[in-house]
């Protein structure tokens, strides 16, 4: 089997669930623009945090190869008696598992221990009727076009919502937006500040990262983004092909593409005759700062986001910089706070 | 699960600066306590056990990842982007609207607050840990100012509503103490301009050494400087029976602490109670929704659980402390619920009542430089190592015609993490939310390198708190249409600074500027300011809304922070303050409800 039931304490449920789940309001506001419009959680604040996705606090030697994630049924007000299973090929279709009630909250959850990097189907099977999970709004479709609930573990690295092409062209644009591409860099390389095993690294990963990452925000915590995504790829796909026909665009040169960022930036009627389409998406320079900000974020957040491999975003900046009163050593030493394996800390563990 | 208590001596509603420290005292005077705070308890590593984790992460993305967008229709922000922490609330659940008290045309909008968290240890689980007492001045701003003329105040009214504190430096001065030692401070004594009858802190770490730069224009300018008394432990700490560790490193405000270093009121005064047994019972994930009184008593404390169902206890002795907005929020929500009776104990809405008025912010900004040719490592750090007390001086106010003063401090840690760094890009506020990064669009590819080359490691800046004017306009009210997600109307913050604010804040940036003009031999970027006519953050520390005063023509509480007509309900957070002192809060919020505790001791 994939996964193994574990036990959490009632706590750990009830404060991940109260500020989100437990409410009144009848109104929308959180339909993430009328995407959710209709459904029960348009009413509930960050359904993305379901189930509960987390580090495998076992204290075991290989949980940083697990993830603990914690599925979560509310009862309606009226029936706490309610009884509801999960369905999932991990713990095996034959096999439903009881979410159990957590203390006398109307919330009923049960917890699994998955590997990292996985994503995977489930549905709850509610007083015998197999349903979606109402909160989470992940869905997968099976080459039966049988509709699934789905979640997927920390550095799960497939494409969700974006196409393998538009992830090519966001991985091409995030490259050419780090600063580890750079001539400086280069320079810095040469000069023998870095380690130059680890510097080749950085080009090779992180910006595959980076776009992982993209994918993954977009398809949970900022699905409000993804439709600009989807508008704005294919104009940008379009501009590069109108300007470099003979070329992939994910060929592109580096300064073709700092071109396409200052037409995006002042909204040029270059970028409009070559193919960008103010109809359908009228600010380019918005949609930049976007990407920009995801990439940046994407870059430098911990690992477990998918866009940071191996803490390479911060070894970059650590080689880098070094500090004025001692060369030899590094300007952001990262390790000592982070828990290992990733980094050294002796006394957080992550 | 057995049936839950439902009558306690006391109940305390807020587990933060100004309720954690009544539930600390009167659980030990052997009082049955109740602590109900809406936020989830987040436990260290080292309650969670062996070899397990905190559900706290040095983790830049619990700080402000995500971006989410306000839906609240009809407000200038609608559709405005926002980063808050896992802990802080959803602005689409709870907002808070603003509404500029001097331009009602310009509309209102959902603030954005930033110094508040829902999670037992309120505030002080992300804060900053800044834990400065006040200036002696402080507490007299009234009598200090008799005769005074100051400068910019125009229509001669800044000092209209000023009152002093019912008490002054030195009555309060035995519960700092008392507060340093059992909250847990380190810190030095020498160079502070106030009288410590008790040095209780612990000894401060090594500065980082780019602070050395802020001591020395501070030295530069004739400014005497003492390490900043931070509330994280360095050496073991015997009344919360906590070890010492590493707390340098760098993801300090904005971040709760995974191993208990930083001095919350969690694991410094509510754990150990609990853990010694004494009677002490936290429900989290418990809101209050409101209050009941018959006669002149609270009797009836009405909450929601963790599943959001209603739920009732009673409690001898109630004290609110739900940080100010909130707390104001709630008398005004009870009183709501019953007019006659609730309603006008607290002269809800009646002529001259004061409730929800002279709401309080600070007087904050500061100035940033980027140092040239010179490099640290930023992350070795805790959010502040020099602070001066010289601009509370009476020669300083003289010589700048200022009506009070504040403090300077350096802040050390602050853009040490990559995104961060991004996100408060080009501006003094250090909660600022990628704004600048927004609009540095060139920062691409070999310009994000120079960037990132000029500027990592090499900023510093002096950050001032200094008071702020109070107006009897500023207030808090229930908002007529804007609701949370219990469909309970929310806080209303009208506010606006008073002319002579611009006064204070301007000559604080100035000498800001000039500490780092004269610290740093040589710099690439210099910039200072203040929040005076930005209206990015409302308030940066939330105080005022139901002031203690002698009188109740004065306030709304009295010198023992007890509502006036009802004999068992207190306010303990940062409402009660009539003027926001010349330095961070929450210390003096933590001693005075000590004092208030010592209070409730003897009835
Ligand atoms: C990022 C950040 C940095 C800061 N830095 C500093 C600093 O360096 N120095 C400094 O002095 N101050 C700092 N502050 C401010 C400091 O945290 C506050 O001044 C202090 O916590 C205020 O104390 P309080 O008792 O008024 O409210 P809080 O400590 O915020 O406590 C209020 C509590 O009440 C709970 N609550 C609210 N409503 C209800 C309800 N209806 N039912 C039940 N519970 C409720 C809340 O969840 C919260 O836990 C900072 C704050 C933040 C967020």
């Amino acid at each position: 089997m994939f996964a193994a039931v574990v036990q959490k304490e009632p706590d750990y449920v009830l404060s991940h669930c109260a500020k989100y789940l437990a409410r009144d309001n009848a109104d929308e506001r959180h339909s993430f623009f009328g995407s959710d419009a209709g459904q029960a959680r348009a009413r509930i604040s960050e359904p993305w945090r379901f189930p509960i996705v987390d580090a495998d606090d076992s204290g075991a030697t290989d949980a940083s190869e697990w993830n603990h994630v914690t599925f979560i049924y509310r009862a309606p007000d009226d029936r706490p008696d309610i009884s509801v299973q999960l369905l999932t090929p991990c713990l095996g279709l034959h096999a439903p598992a009881a979410l159990n009630p957590v203390d006398d909250s109307l919330y009923l959850a049960l917890t699994l221990r998955i590997p990292k990097g996985r994503r995977h189907r489930y549905r709850f099977i509610v007083n015998g009727h197999a349903q979606l999970d109402p909160i989470n709004p992940q869905t997968m479709t099976t080459p039966q076009y049988e509709i699934w609930s789905s979640f997927w573990t920390w550095t799960y690295n497939e494409p969700i919502n974006l196409e393998r092409w538009e992830m090519a062209l966001v991985r091409r644009m995030t490259n050419a937006l780090l600063p580890f591409q750079g001539r400086e860099t280069r320079n810095l390389i040469e000069r023998g500040l870095n380690d130059g095993n680890v510097t080749h690294f950085f080009r090779m990963d992180i910006p595959a990262g980076v776009a992982n990452y993209i994918d993954n925000i977009l398809a949970r915590e900022e699905r409000h983004h993804l439709h600009s995504y989807r508008l704005c790829l294919p104009m940008i796909d379009r501009v590069l092909r109108k300007r470099h026909p003979s070329v992939e665009p994910v060929n592109v040169s580096d300064p073709d593409y700092k071109a396409l960022f200052d037409d995006m930036k002042n909204r040029s009627p270059k970028l409009i005759e070559d193919g960008w389409d103010p109809a359908t998406y009228d600010s380019p320079g918005y949609f930049l700062y976007v990407l920009r900000r995801h990439t940046w974020t994407g870059a430098f957040s911990h690992p477990k986001y998918g866009g940071n491999p191996g803490g390479l975003g911060w070894a970059f900046l650590g080689e880098t910089f070094r500090t004025t009163a001692d060369p030899t050593k590094t300007a952001f030493d990262w390790t000592r706070a982070v828990e290992a394996p990733l980094g050294k800390s002796t006394e957080y563990r992550g | 699960m057995g049936t839950l208590r439902d009558h306690f001596d006391v109940v305390v509603i807020g587990s933060g600066a100004g309720g954690a420290p009544i539930a600390y005292e009167l659980a030990r005077e052997s009082k049955s306590v109740l602590v109900l705070e809406k936020g989830p308890l987040l436990r260290t590593q080292e309650e969670r056990g062996a070899g397990r984790l905190s559900d706290f992460k040095r983790d830049e993305m619990f700080n402000a990842g995500p971006e989410r967008i306000i839906t609240t229709p009809g407000m200038v922000n609608t559709g405005a982007s926002f980063f808050t922490s896992h802990v802080e609330p959803d602005l689409n659940d709870e907002p808070h609207v603003f509404t500029n008290v001097d331009r009602p045309q310009d509309g209102s909008k959902i603030t954005i607050e930033g110094y508040t968290a829902q999670v037992v240890g309120g505030g002080t689980q992300l804060y900053g840990a800044v834990s400065l007492r006040f200036a002696e001045r402080d507490f007299k701003l009234k009598s200090a100012n008799e005769g005074r003329k100051l400068q910019g105040d125009p229509n001669r009214d800044a000092l209209k509503h000023v009152i002093d504190w019912p008490f002054d430096y030195d009555d309060l001065e035995p519960y700092y103490a008392k507060a340093e030692y059992l909250i847990g401070l380190n810190g030095t004594v020498a160079g502070q301009a106030k009288r410590f009858s008790k040095d209780s802190y612990q000894t401060p770490r090594p500065p980082n050494p780019i602070s050395e730069f802020a001591r020395v224009g501070m030295g530069k300018l004739g400014l005497r400087t003492y390490r900043t008394p931070l509330a994280v432990i360095t050496e073991d700490h015997a009344p919360s029976d906590r070890k010492a560790g590493d707390p340098k490193v760098g993801y300090v405000n904005r971040y709760g602490d995974p191993l208990g270093y930083k001095s919350n009121t969690w694991v410094s005064l509510l754990r150990p109670t609990i853990r010694e047994g004494h009677d002490l019972e936290l429900r989290p994930n418990c809101v209050v929704t409101h209050l009941e009184a018959s006669g002149r008593t609270i009797s009836k404390i009405h909450y929601r659980d963790a599943s959001g169902r209603p739920c009732m206890v009673t409690g001898k002795v109630v004290v609110v402390a739900c940080s100010a907005i909130e707390s104001v929020r709630l008398l005004m929500l009870s009183a709501e619920e019953d007019r006659s009776s609730f309603g006008s104990l607290v002269r809800y809405q009646e002529d001259g009542s004061l409730l929800g008025r002279f709401f309080l912010t600070h007087a904050f900004g500061g100035a940033e430089v980027q140092i040239k040719g010179q490099r640290f490592d930023k992350s070795i750090s805790l959010d502040s190592d020099y602070a001066t007390d010289s601009c509370a001086s009476q020669d300083f106010l003289d010589a700048h015609g200022l009506w009070a003063g504040g403090a300077i401090y350096n802040n050390t840690s602050d853009q040490c993490l990559p995104i961060t760094m991004a996100r408060t890009e080009g501006d003094t506020d250090l909660d600022f939310f990628w704004g600048g990064f927004m609009s540095a669009q060139d920062h691409t590819s070999e310009a994000a390198l120079q960037w990132l080359s000029a500027a990592f490691g090499a900023r510093l800046s002096a950050a001032f708190m200094a008071n702020q004017v109070p107006r009897f306009e500023n207030r808090i009210e229930l908002h007529p249409d804007v609701r949370d997600k219990w469909n309970r109307k929310c806080g209303h913050i009208i506010k606006n600074f008073h002319p002579h604010d611009e006064q204070v804040m301007s000559a604080f940036a100035e000498v800001c500027r000039q500490i780092m003009a004269a610290g740093v031999p040589e710099y690439t970027e210099l910039g200072w300011g203040s929040v005076y006519g930005n209206a990015v953050r409302i308030a940066n520390h939330i105080l005022g809304g139901a002031r203690f005063a002698q009188t109740r023509e004065l306030g709304v509480l009295n010198t023992n922070c007890r509502i006036w007509d009802i004999d068992n309900l207190y306010v303990t957070d940062g409402a009660f303050m009539p003027t926001s002192g010349g330095a961070n809060p929450t210390l003096t919020i933590q001693a005075n409800a000590f004092r208030v505790a010592d209070h409730l001791k003897q009835i």
